[in-house]
């Protein structure tokens, strides 16, 4: 009988032994669920740098939100300054004033490489080469006092002195020469840029983290809302600031529009907005604004300059072939109608 | 052969205790509406590991049914959420236990996520929203709890009576003759 | 073969493992609660109020008076429900995302997410 109860007690060690250890990780998954689980907070920086407004809004849980949003921004404005063509100190500004080879650093060269890319693709729809003409309608200057419509004589010299087949670019010595006299001007496609950029900072210091940054209206998600779900993006109508004409459900890439209600003046009731068509010289006409989606900002801000451009001519091609260079189009035309990339249908539906 | 007095007594036995156990647990809180710990249920788990399917999804029957009366939820529709997710969670303990693959707390475990399944789906139906769903992972979860303390019964009660030297359970194919399962110890200490 | 009356078999932590796993992946793939949002009170499936603003809402259906639903600011909750149990009212306060369920009365009240509300502008 003896021997009996001292296995049944050793029995019983085993089985409380059992219970233990279940009852911990039970317990311990618990907390894990029901206590640990806050959402990740979210830093807002607001700042105004590449010429706009940014705001950026990242959350982190391996570093501080609030230091890579700093971060973030630091990065955003060196670009600006790197690349600001006003400014006689910059890089772009070094670029245009030479007459002859420029040798280039590789981001230069890169960015460069980018913007000749687009312009094939679009030919010469984007065209990172209207400085001249750009400076001619003063959307170079901050101040829009005593703005005036070029004359169509001084519109033609000027389209003399653009064209982006003036960029010789020399892959072997990594450097760039100005043929006839023309100006790089590369606010189409350097905000998409700066917002790639951040995107691969943000993700080097910490592959997790999520959120978004804005540098006036175009979009650059770096992750899912709280990890999981996408941003909720309105496309804004050229109209009216505060409606909206669609919404788009972002969980990585990138959103940029343009618009004729970004920068823009008025005589005699006539729009002339900042949007050049490279081939009159003139505010390209037809569209009000142009919205693309792809998977990288260069790739949304470039194309949504050139699907602006061409909108007004060939809406069909662009809502269609555009797809096919990874940018999915929405255009709002001039009378309102909204014509749209069926690829786009992806993201519009909240999943 | 199966001792049907035997059969009868040993449901009505468990039943009681199980409707006993169901009225007094009523006063544990539990954190979710509609929920209680299922503490009642060993008696089910009980039956079903020793007796077989048959006398399993019988106790449940007779501790919802009298559970129900005596709280005065009879026949609402808080009693049918309940009243399928008991029967169909005895039934699939009784399954679980023939298949020989899960232990005791394996087989309550099934019990309590059966019967929170079933619970939920009748819920559905009952309100005709899907709303209800969001409740179930806190009723997995809870319900673990309440499998694992039942199965701990349930052990407690077979060491204790092969202990005192009756057969708790040996094999599935007992049930037909189960009339030996009531062994007095001293034939068992015979026997040896 | 006599079955030995182990209390943990190797399938056993297998089943609990799936659970928790799937209720684990629950919460990670469950929204936060995120703010503005409508609630929509419905008896019987039936959506009978759909409101975003603040008030005391009385649930009546055939002239009979079942609860009434208070929505404050963030919050919603049930008071004076007919149901004997009360387990509505006890269930408390719940933001967006969250719902009270009264089973007796049928009654099942949302606080739905609005979708509307947009995190950026593109322009």
């Amino acid at each position: 009988m003896r021997a009996r109860d001292r296995e049944i007690l050793l029995k019983l060690n085993k089985e409380v032994l059992w219970l233990f250890v279940t009852g911990s990780v039970v317990v311990a998954t618990l907390v894990v669920l029901f206590l640990l689980r806050t959402p990740p907070s979210y830093y807002e920086y607001n700042g105004f740098t590449l010429g706009t407004y940014c705001r950026i809004y990242v959350s982190s849980e391996k570093i501080n939100s609030k230091s890579l949003a700093e971060m973030l921004f630091t990065e955003l404005d060196r670009i600006y300054k790197k690349y600001n063509a006003n400014d006689p100190e910059s890089v772009l500004s070094k670029i245009n004033v030479s007459q002859d080879w420029v040798d280039l650093d590789e981001e230069t060269f890169v960015l460069l490489d980018a913007a000749l890319k687009f312009s094939n693709m679009t030919e010469g729809a984007f065209d990172p080469t209207l400085g001249n003409l750009i400076h001619l309608w003063g959307f170079d200057r901050l101040d829009e006092q005593d703005v005036r419509v070029p004359d169509s004589s001084e519109i033609e010299v000027a389209l003399l002195h653009t064209g982006y087949k003036n960029i010789l670019l020399d892959r072997q010595k990594r450097r760039a020469k100005l043929l006839n006299g023309i100006h790089i001007d590369l606010g189409g496609i350097a905000k998409g840029y700066a917002l790639d950029r951040v995107y691969q900072i943000a993700k080097e210091v910490d592959p997790d983290c999520t959120g978004f940054v804005e540098a006036g209206g175009d979009i650059r998600i770096i992750g899912p809302k709280f990890g999981s779900r996408p941003w909720v993006i309105g496309i804004r109508d050229p109209d009216d600031t505060n409606e909206c004409v669609g919404y788009l459900y972002l969980d990585s890439g990138a959103v940029a529009t343009s618009g004729d209600y970004e920068r823009y003046f008025i005589v005699n009731g006539v729009r002339y907005h900042h949007i050049l068509d490279p081939q009159t010289g003139y505010p390209a006409r037809g569209i009000k604004s142009a919205t693309v989606v792809a998977s990288t900002a260069v790739t949304a801000d470039a194309l949504s300059t050139a699907a602006f451009v061409l909108g007004g001519k060939n809406w069909e091609y662009v809502v269609l072939d555009f797809p096919k260079s990874g940018g999915h189009v929405l255009l709002v035309d001039k009378d309102r109608n909204i014509r749209k990339s069926p690829s786009l249908s992806v993201y519009e539906a909240d999943r | 052969m199966v001792n049907h007095s035997v059969r009868v007594m040993r449901t009505a036995l468990l039943g009681a205790i199980g409707t006993a156990v169901y009225l007094i647990e009523t006063l544990i809180p539990f954190p979710l509406p509609f929920g209680r710990w299922g503490l009642s249920n060993f008696t089910v788990l009980a039956a079903a590991i020793a007796f077989g399917t048959r006398e399993a999804v019988s106790v449940a029957l007779v501790k919802s049914l009298l559970g129900s009366i005596f709280t005065g939820t009879f026949l609402g529709p808080v009693f049918f959420m309940s009243f399928f997710g008991n029967l169909t969670a005895a039934f699939a303990q009784g399954v679980a236990w023939k298949l020989r693959i899960f232990g005791i707390f394996g087989v309550s475990l099934i019990g309590s996520v059966v019967n929170n399944m079933v619970q939920v789906t009748a819920g559905r139906l009952i309100l005709g929203s899907s709303a209800i769903f969001a409740l179930l992972p806190y009723m997995l979860v809870l319900g673990s709890f309440g499998a694992f303390a039942n199965a701990l019964i349930v052990k407690r009660v077979w060491s204790h009576a092969s202990s005192s030297g009756i057969i708790f359970s040996t094999s599935s194919k007992n049930v037909e003759n189960d009339s030996s399962r009531f062994q007095s110890s001293e034939s068992q200490d015979r026997g040896r | 073969m006599k079955r030995t009356g182990n209390l943990f078999r190797i399938w056993d932590i297998a089943i609990l493992v799936v659970i928790f796993s799937t209720v684990a992946m629950f919460f990670c793939f469950h929204t936060y609660g995120e703010g503005s949002g409508y609630i929509e009170v419905s008896v019987n499936g039936e959506v009978v109020l759909k409101t975003s603003a603040d008030g005391v809402y009385p649930v009546v259906v055939n002239g009979k008076r079942l609860l009434s639903v208070v929505k404050d600011g963030e919050k919603v909750r049930v008071e004076d429900s007919t149901c004997p149990l009360k387990i509505c009212e006890k269930m408390g306060t719940v933001g967006p995302g969250g719902v009270i369920i009264c089973v007796p009365n049928k009654v099942v009240v949302k606080f739905v997410h609005t979708n509307e509300s947009v995190d950026v502008m593109t322009w």
